[in-house]
């Protein structure tokens, strides 16, 4: 089988790097295409921390890949002005606390919460405290179970990866072409693409494509006509303007959302620089506006220009149609919110690779990979939203849109079962775990009425004390720990780049 | 947050259901929430339905509980299982045994069943719960040493339903609980919230009327409660179930048989020193077998219905041709346990409780009709969910999952290796595995887990050696 990957960005070199590393001797050529000519987005600068598996099954080096992509640990998403102007938390990679009696820890909390200062949840997590004081540890290195309770994730120069994985992916075979797609050859009986021609005239045949072409999904939808599922309904922000700004002097192991009267501003500190982006929706702000809003809210002086993009959130009908399979943001946008880009990415190789086809694409193949990809954009979108509706700000146009919104089934029975008990719906397949949805909603103020009736099961003083005792298991490890710096500095992950200064 | 308001529960059935409830109910609630459980004198026949066999998880459950495993095992029946072995089942007479396996290992990212297709191999010969169970020989997987394959099985229960009842009675605090013996003759229900009907009070055979804030309806499928409030019972299929209990010798195996029989099944449950025998016969196919009881199988769309929630039989009934009885009503008392309401508004919790009720039946019953699936014709309709599991199974080995099913993907692939389904194609990365290293890697396998199986003590003299140690313990107060 001969495969074509059409677009170099992150999406394709991930692509390339995992066919061509887990398919070695089966796959017959991994061909990828990609143009100098056209930039690439860059999709998602953060990652969840599901990518350290896709990492190491490559047999990448942690330390070499961080130091040659610019890239620092990510304990979080600090989270600021988005159920009140004024409020902030930061969402984890774990849980909160140990269960009690077989009750989560966030139930008792609140009984708690009523009898007196226990601190709040942010408090009852390892990753939470060690981002505030800019410490991190990995978590073997915990001495208990709670200082292990956390996962971890990258910032990282998404460029700089690009690169990496082709590195990577050329040294396990895959032939990089430099051109533009210029016409697509389909056979009128089945379909399916047969080859497609570049500017300079070269013809490249091959049995599988990947469209990894970003939004315009040359394969997937200029060609085939996938069609594409709008959901700008519910999460109507439509571009974004990004720019790199200098670093501050403490290096965060953590993203940074913060809300602003149209739509988010993202803070992703790497190594040598600091990513900014200010994701809008055009209805309420102008692009001018929004870059102002975007300038005046940076760390550091600016490295460079502001990059406008433009973009309908959304998924494409079909992920896989015919031989095309779309990854990355030909497959759809979902705003890098909560930086499930890059996992909608590793969700879709994932796929791939194990629904690779034999000789020829079945159709059993494909609606096995759309139904599963379906529901990984869907939990995804229901995600995102509850940040825009778990909160109390009605103090601009797009607020108050969400005010009066209604929400997909599945998010409401959700948030209603929340706010009445402080229940989580949970599921089995999907990035987002309850812990994840207990930290945007407690932290978005979405208050439960009542909580769990077993936590008045527990003994009350014990309660206290197990909750003291966790907070100073937490707060004294995290004392102890490194800093993030010193801590990239002893694994060998420090880049050796000088930091970027503006000229 | 405001202040909960729910002050009694009140129980009803003489079943395993019931005593499993309560006793939950009255280890997780706090004091101010009063239990009242009114157990009929006779216990419900429908516990039958269990089938004698509980799944893994029964170990853990219990022991939250209080309920040990020493204590089955002195004080009760209970012996040991693998799981089923299944014989002479369907149009081709198939045979294997569906045991408990902790997830397979996997070889370069690739999953142990792939490998079967690519080599031609039968999984079974490389489960150590399925060759143990076969040689008849059983020992607790280690915990301490996790390079053992044995470290690897699960293991389930035998067990006779009135024993644990009687077991989970014992444990039941009589000051927490208050234990009214006796019969529900009549409820009054009146509409209460948006669209749903409540119970006001139930009045026992004495005349007492009793009243609470919830109906927990253990009393197995007469549903006496909620099929007073809407009887919604889907229909599946009518079957009649006998059984017997036969004293032997010594102890069986560590498995239950399942021989398909022309009218049906029929099971033999080792308990110690006796065997359990029962038959299930499709009604469509003859006159009512002698001692025969008929239960119609099936379930209700709603297992919670304004203040009251059935758990176990009195929501459905599954034959018992697998745990899956047992799985579900585990399921259902931790689904009852996280949606205790919290105040006289139950909707949120009836609907979540009803979501995901409906979702475990639903998934637990695909399994059935795996079981059937081409091999027997007993009135299962077209089914979506199924057919995605079976043709992607077939197609290339692809074991597609829904979320938290009641059976694993390791259940998934022993019953279809067991039935005969052979993938057209395996993962393609398993390619990359050399062929005949991984042969030589296989062939060690299945021959260090055959030869760990013989070596291990009998499921009976284990069970006895077992005892006497336990015994003894209980002697010198250890």
């Amino acid at each position: 089988m001969r495969v074509c990957i059409l677009g170099g960005g992150t999406a394709g070199w991930m692509t390339a790097s995992a066919l061509s590393k887990k398919l070695k001797n089966i796959i017959k050529s991994v061909t990828l295409v990609e143009s100098e000519a056209i930039s690439t987005v860059g999709v998602g600068e953060a990652t969840l921390p599901h990518i350290r598996l896709f990492n190491e099954t490559l047999g990448i080096d942690e330390s070499a890949f961080m130091k040659q992509t610019e890239a620092t640990f990510k304990l979080g998403i600090e989270f600021c002005d988005w159920g009140r102007l004024g409020d902030k938390y930061i969402h984890p990679f774990g849980d909160f606390g140990q269960t009690i009696n077989g009750v989560e820890f966030y139930q008792h909390l609140m009984k708690l919460s009523k009898h007196g200062d226990y601190g709040v949840l942010n408090d009852y997590a390892f990753g939470i405290v060690a981002a505030k004081n800019h410490k991190f540890q990995l978590p073997k290195e915990g001495k208990t179970a709670l200082q292990q309770a956390f996962g971890y994730a990258y910032q990282f120069d998404a460029g700089l990866y690009a690169k990496f994985l082709r590195r990577f992916s050329e040294t396990n075979g895959v032939r990089r072409i430099e051109g533009k797609v210029v016409d697509t050859l389909v056979d009128a009986k089945s379909g399916d693409i047969t080859s497609i021609t570049l500017d300079d005239g070269q013809q490249i045949a091959a049995d599988l494509f990947v469209d990894c072409s970003g939004f315009r999904g040359v394969l997937i939808e200029q060609t085939l006509k996938s069609g594409y599922q709008d959901w700008s309904n519910w999460l109507p922000c439509n571009r974004a303007v990004a720019v790199p700004c200098e670093r501050q002097e403490h290096l965060s192991p953590y993203t940074r959302a913060t809300a602003r009267q149209a739509g988010w501003q993202w803070r992703i500190p790497l190594q040598h620089r600091t990513g900014n982006g200010h994701v809008y929706w055009d209805e309420f702000i102008s692009q001018d506006e929004a870059t102002s809003v975007l300038l005046s809210n940076l760390d550091g002086p600016a490295l460079d220009e502001p990059k406008q993009l433009y973009f309908k959130t959304g998924r494409r009908n079909h992920f896989w149609k015919n031989n095309v399979v779309a990854i990355g943001l030909s497959a759809g946008f979902l705003e890098p919110l909560e930086s499930t880009s890059i996992h909608l990415i590793q969700e879709g190789i994932t796929s791939l690779l194990e629904l690779f086809p034999h000789e020829t694409t079945s159709a059993l193949d494909i609606s096995e990979y759309n139904s599963r990809m379906a529901l990984q954009f869907e939990r995804v979108r229901d995600f995102l939203l509850l940040h825009y509706v778990a909160t109390k700000r009605d103090d601009s146009d797009m607020w108050r849109y969400f005010t009066n919104m209604t929400l997909p089934d599945s998010l409401q029975q959700k948030i209603d079962g929340w706010l009445h008990r402080g229940y989580v719906q949970r599921y089995e397949f999907g990035a987002f775990l309850p812990p994840s949805w207990v930290a945007v909603m407690m932290g978005q103020n979405l208050c439960p009425k009542n909580y769990d009736p077993r936590v008045d099961n527990s003994h009350f003083e014990q309660v206290k004390q197990q909750s003291q005792s966790m907070r100073a298991d937490i707060a004294g490890a995290v004392s102890k720990a490194k800093t993030h710096a010193d801590f990239l500095n002893v694994i060998g992950a420090a880049s050796n780049t000088e930091r970027l200064r503006a000229k | 947050m405001s202040n909960q308001d729910i002050s009694q529960l009140l129980v009803f059935g003489n079943t395993l259901a019931a005593s499993m409830t309560v006793l939950a109910l009255s280890k997780a609630l706090p004091r101010n929430i009063k239990i009242l459980w009114v157990k009929p004198s006779v216990p419900c026949a429908s516990d039958l339905l269990y089938g004698g066999i509980s799944s893994p998880e029964a170990y853990q459950f219990n022991l939250q509980y209080g309920v040990t495993e020493p204590q089955l095992i002195l004080d009760t029946d209970t012996t040991f299982t693998f799981g089923t072995r299944y014989n002479s089942w369907g149009k081709h007479n198939r045979a294997w045994m569906q045991c408990f396996h902790l997830p397979f290992a996997a070889t370069s990212g690739v999953e142990l069943h792939h490998f079967m297709t690519r080599h031609n191999a039968t999984l079974g010969d490389f489960l150590i719960s399925a060759q143990a169970a076969m040689k008849g020989t059983f020992a607790h997987p280690p915990t301490d040493n996790l390079q053992s394959p044995l470290s690897r099985a699960e293991y389930g229960y035998h067990f006779d339903p009135s024993q644990w009842s009687a077991i989970f009675f014992d444990k039941i605090d009589k000051a927490r609980v208050k234990i009214i013996n006796g019969n529900i003759e009549s409820l009054k229900h009146s509409q209460g919230q948006i669209d749903q009907i409540d119970i006001d009070y139930v009045q026992l055979d004495d005349g007492t009327k009793l009243q609470a804030n919830l109906y927990i309806d253990c009393s197995g499928t007469s549903s006496q409660l909620l099929s007073r409030l809407n009887n919604d019972f889907v229909c599946q299929r009518t079957v009649q179930l006998s059984s017997k209990t036969l004293e032997c010798a010594q102890t069986g195996p560590a498995r239950r048989l399942i021989t398909g029989t022309e009218q049906g099944w029929l099971s033999v449950t080792p308990l110690r020193q006796k065997n359990h025998e029962l038959s299930l016969f499709e009604s469509s196919v003859g006159d009512e077998q002698a001692n025969g009881q008929t239960f119609t199988l099936g379930y209700r769309t709603k297992a919670w219905q304004g203040n009251c929630v059935a758990i176990g039989h009195a929501a459905y009934a599954l034959e018992p041709i697998t745990p899956a009885p047992y799985i579900l009503l585990k399921k259902d008392i931790e689904r009852l346990l996280e949606l205790i309401p919290v105040n006289h508004e139950t909707q949120i919790e009836s609907q979540e409780y009803n979501r995901r009720f409906k979702d475990d039946l639903i998934h637990a019953e695909l399994f059935h009709r795996a079981i059937y699936a081409q091999q027997r014709d007993v009135g299962y309709g077209e089914c979506e969910k199924l057919d995605r599991k079976l043709t992607q199974y077939l197609h290339r080995g692809i074991l597609a999952s829904f979320d938290f099913e009641p059976f694993n993907p390791q259940d998934w692939a022993i019953l279809h290796s067991g039935l005969g389904r052979v993938p057209q194609r395996y993962d393609r990365m398993a390619e990359q595995v050399d062929f005949e290293k991984m042969q030589a890697h296989l062939d060690t396998m299945s021959k260090g887990i055959a030869h760990l199986a013989s070596n291990m003590p009998t499921h009976h003299l284990y069970l006895e050696k077992l005892s006497m140690y336990l015994k003894d313990s209980k002697q010198h107060g250890q």
